[in-house]
C-alpha cells in the first residue's frame, strides 16, 4: 500500500466528481432560462442514483469476477461484498480496493450525465430516471467490463483505454446521438431563438470540467508517478491548444473570437485527448488537438443542424 | 539516432504485440510504450483498438435504441407540448431559477 498513490487517487476521485456539476452548468447555461434547473437536477440526480447503483451492483457487474465469457461481471461483489481496504492487485496494487471503487464510481456517474444535452428541455423527469438507470446497467457496466475488468474480452485481446475515452465519451456520445434522433427536435426549433440564456454559467461549467479533467486523466494512472505527470501535462496542453484554435478559427470566420467558442473548444480538446493522454508526446498533443478542434467545430455544426441535439 | 529510434519501435511491436495488457496492470510496460511511441509501430494494436471502437459504437447505439423505445412505450419519454412551452423547471420540478416579477 502506498500512501502517495492512495492520496492521489482519492483527490482524483474528488476532481472527477466535480465534472458532473461542471457538465450541469456547461449545458445549463446553454439552455433557455425556463429549463436551467431541470438540467442541473438531471445531472445531480444522476450523481445520487448512480452512486447507489454502483455500490449496490454496478461495480460488481463492471469489475466483479467474470461470468466466463468476458461479457459481464458476476454478482459476487454486490453491495461491495469482498471489496475492502486491502488492495486488489488486478486493478491497483498500491491503493485500497475501496479507493479504486470510488474513483471508478465517479466515471460511472459522469458518463450518463454527458448524455443529458441530447434530450435537454423536453424529457419527462420520471422516464429520464428510469432510462438512466437502465442505461448505466445495460450499456455502461458491460462496456466497462469488456475493456477494464480482468477477464473482459476486449482486455484479453489487448485493447487499451487509458481513461475511458471510448467507455465514457464514445458510448455516451453515440447514445446521445441516438436519443436526439428518437426524441425529436424541440418545439419551435428553427422558428424561434434558442440562444444560450446564461453564458457565464456555461463558462463556469467549462472551467470545472477543465479543473476536474486533471483527475479524470492523471488519476487514471492510479498512482502518483510518471504516467500521472505525463497525462496531466498532455491534458492541459490539449485543452489549451484546442481552445486557442477554436477562438482563432472563429475570429477568422466570424470576425470575433467568442467566449462560448473558446470554452467549447477547450472541452473538445479535453474529450479528444482522453484515450491517449498517457501515451502521446506533448508536442503531438498540440498538433493532434489543434486539428481535432478544427474538425469538431465542423462536425458539431453539422450534427446540431441535422438532429438538433438540444445542446 | 534514427536507427536507434527505429529499433526501439521494433522492440515495442515485438514485445507488446499479442500480450499487451491494459494500463491498470502494467505500469512499467506502459512506460516502455510511452518512451517508444508504440502508436507508430504496432499494427495489431491499431486493429484491436479499431475493433474496440466499432463494437462499442454498435453496442451503445443498439442498446440505447432498445432501452429508449422500451421506456418510451411504457411511460413516454417526452413531456407534453404544454409542459415544454412552460419549461421543465416549472412543469417537472415546480420551481424557477429566476424571479420574473418582484
Amino acid at each position: 500500500m502506498d500512501s502517495g498513490d492512495t492520496g492521489w487517487v482519492l483527490v482524483s476521485a474528488i476532481l472527477v466528481f466535480i465534472m458532473t456539476p461542471g457538465v450541469a452548468f456547461f449545458y445549463g447555461g446553454m439552455a433557455r432560462r425556463k429549463n436551467i434547473l431541470s438540467i442541473l437536477m438531471q445531472c445531480f440526480i444522476i450523481a445520487c442514483l448512480i452512486s447507489l447503483q454502483w455500490v449496490l451492483y454496478g461495480y460488481s457487474l463492471s469489475f466483479g469476477p467474470d461470468t466466463g465469457h468476458g461479457i459481464i461481471g458476476n454478482l459476487d461483489w454486490v453491495g461491495l461484498r469482498s471489496v475492502g481496504l486491502q488492495p486488489n492487485p488486478d486493478y491497483a496494487g498500491t491503493i485500497p480496493h475501496l479507493a479504486f471503487m470510488i474513483f471508478q464510481a465517479m466515471f460511472a456517474i459522469i458518463t450518463p450525465a454527458l448524455i443529458v444535452g441530447a434530450f435537454a428541455e423536453r424529457i419527462k423527469f420520471s422516464s429520464f430516471v428510469i432510462f438512466t438507470l437502465l442505461w448505466a446497467t445495460f450499456v455502461y457496466d458491460p462496456i466497462a467490463h469488456w475493456v477494464w475488468a480482468t477477464g473482459g474480452w476486449l482486455r484479453n485481446m489487448g485493447a487499451l483505454d487509458f481513461a475511458g475515452g471510448i467507455v465514457v465519451h464514445v458510448s455516451s456520445g453515440v447514445s446521445a446521438l441516438v436519443i436526439a434522433i428518437l426524441i425529436g427536435k424541440r418545439l419551435g426549433y428553427s422558428k424561434q431563438s434558442f440562444a444560450p440564456h446564461n453564458l457565464p454559467l456555461t463558462v463556469l461549467g467549462g472551467a470545472l470540467l477543465w479543473f476536474g479533467w486533471f483527475g479524470f486523466k492523471a488519476g487514471s494512472a492510479l498512482g502518483a508517478g510518471e504516467i500521472a505527470a505525463h497525462a496531466f501535462v498532455t491534458t492541459n496542453i490539449a485543452a489549451a491548444a484546442a481552445g486557442l484554435t477554436w477562438a482563432l478559427i472563429e475570429w477568422q470566420q466570424h470576425g470575433a473570437p467568442t467566449m462560448l467558442g473558446m470554452v467549447t473548444g477547450a472541452v473538445v480538446g479535453l474529450v479528444s485527448i482522453t484515450p491517449a493522454c498517457g501515451f502521446v508526446g506533448v508536442l503531438s498533443a498540440i498538433a493532434i488537438w489543434r486539428r481535432s478542434a478544427a474538425y469538431f467545430s465542423c462536425l458539431a455544426v453539422c450534427c446540431i443542424k441535422r438532429t438538433e441535439s438540444g445542446i | 539516432m534514427m536507427i536507434h529510434w527505429m529499433s526501439l519501435v521494433f522492440m515495442a511491436s515485438e514485445e507488446c504485440g499479442e500480450r499487451l495488457q491494459p494500463v491498470y496492470l502494467h505500469k512499467q510496460q506502459l512506460m516502455t510504450l510511452v518512451q517508444t511511441g508504440f502508436f507508430f509501430g504496432n499494427t495489431t494494436l491499431f486493429l484491436i483498438q479499431g475493433l474496440y471502437l466499432i463494437v462499442c459504437i454498435a453496442y451503445a447505439a443498439a442498446m440505447t435504441w432498445m432501452l429508449f423505445l422500451l421506456v418510451d412505450s411504457l411511460f413516454g419519454m417526452r413531456v407534453t407540448k404544454d409542459d415544454e412551452m412552460v419549461g421543465l423547471d416549472l412543469a417537472q420540478h415546480h420551481e424557477a431559477a429566476y424571479t420574473v416579477l418582484e
